[in-house]
């Protein structure tokens, strides 16, 4: 009887095995490699993402305002302050009139939103501390819609001066490092202007 | 009795335990590029948004001066990086309420995407 030797591995063999182990490890290596690429870009904010945020943030802050005799809307090119119906923090759930003031400081680049509410500032207890809501901002303007009958047209000012809320505002943003073609630009109506 | 020499893989059992394993990569990279995807269109919502909101704004506003849009009704702009197409369409929802529609049109990938956003104005003629 012929013994067959068969202990050890051909060249055959070992091709084939080396094969498949590269080709799964590159797979491997592959999918592992491109899992790590999703997550470095998922993880860095998107351009503008801010800004898309802070926009609807005020929106809101415009729609909840009210005209009032004793609590007017003030604006120039870089402050807008004016009264909005919003949950009071002494209240608990009710809500109550406040205040809100948005502004600008070109020197830290940053826009800061404030709010107040009434029955806290009867009691002395105004809590009025600003909150960062935007960085980076290289310039910012904010402007005023409203009818002028002398024009017999609609027209922006870059102060408000009257009491009751204008029929339009305005935001000219450009961010640190955009250049001036890349100014964003919003308006927002108001809702209850005009009544 | 009969010893049955089995020790080690057989190449059928490395092929089969391989294809197993590329199924299940295929899998790991559907979901990869779906999230592609979803991130590709969410950085491209963010970059138009602004502009179709203010567009929307323009049209409603000319809307409520003039009864009609304004021209452009149309044209194209960059922004983040991508180009983008934008039209606006007037409707009428009823006798004097009008329908603004802005469209956003961009390409991700191989796909076209389209953002519409509506908003409703109305005008009373001042000469009536």
């Amino acid at each position: 009887m012929r013994i067959r030797r068969n202990n050890g591995i051909t060249l055959i063999e070992l091709l084939i095995v080396s094969v498949i182990i590269s080709v799964v490890g590159l797979a491997i290596y592959s999918s592992f490699a491109g899992g790590l690429k999703v997550w470095k870009r998922v993880n860095t904010a998107i351009e503008g993402e801010d800004l898309v945020l802070f926009f609807a943030r005020f929106s809101q802050d415009l729609r909840a305002t009210v005209p009032l005799k004793s609590n007017v809307f003030l604006g120039s090119e870089d402050t807008m302050e004016f009264p909005v119906v919003a949950g009071s923090r002494r209240m608990g759930l009710a809500s109550s009139v406040g205040r809100v003031a948005y502004v600008f400081h070109p020197e830290a680049g940053t826009l800061t939103r404030s709010e107040q509410d009434y029955s806290a500032i009867f009691v002395g207890t105004g809590d009025k501390d600003p909150r960062e809501v935007l960085r980076g901002v290289a310039e910012l303007r904010m402007s005023y819609y409203c009818f002028d009958p002398e024009a017999g047209g609609f027209v922006w000012l870059d102060k408000w001066p009257y009491l009751r809320p204008p029929l339009a505002v305005r935001m000219e943003v450009r961010r640190a490092g955009k250049s001036e073609e890349d100014i964003v630009r919003r308006s927002f109506f108001i809702p209850v202007a005009g009544s | 009795m009969m010893k049955k020499k089995a020790r080690g893989f057989t190449l059928l059992e490395v092929l089969a335990a391989t294809a197993v394993l590329s199924v299940g990569t295929l899998y790991m990279y559907q979901s990869y590029f779906s999230v592609l995807r979803a991130f590709d269109y969410c950085s491209g919502y963010i970059a138009s948004s602004n502009f179709l909101q203010e567009k929307l704004w323009e049209g409603v506003d000319s809307v409520r001066r003039e009864g009609g849009l304004g021209s452009p009704v149309s044209g194209d702009f960059t922004a983040g990086g991508r180009q983008f197409v934008w039209n606006m369409a007037l409707g009428k929802a009823s006798d004097r309420v009008y329908e603004v529609t802005v469209a956003v049109d961009w390409k991700s990938g191989k796909q076209e995407i389209e953002l519409s956003r509506t908003a409703y104005a109305s005008y009373e003629n001042p000469t009536e």
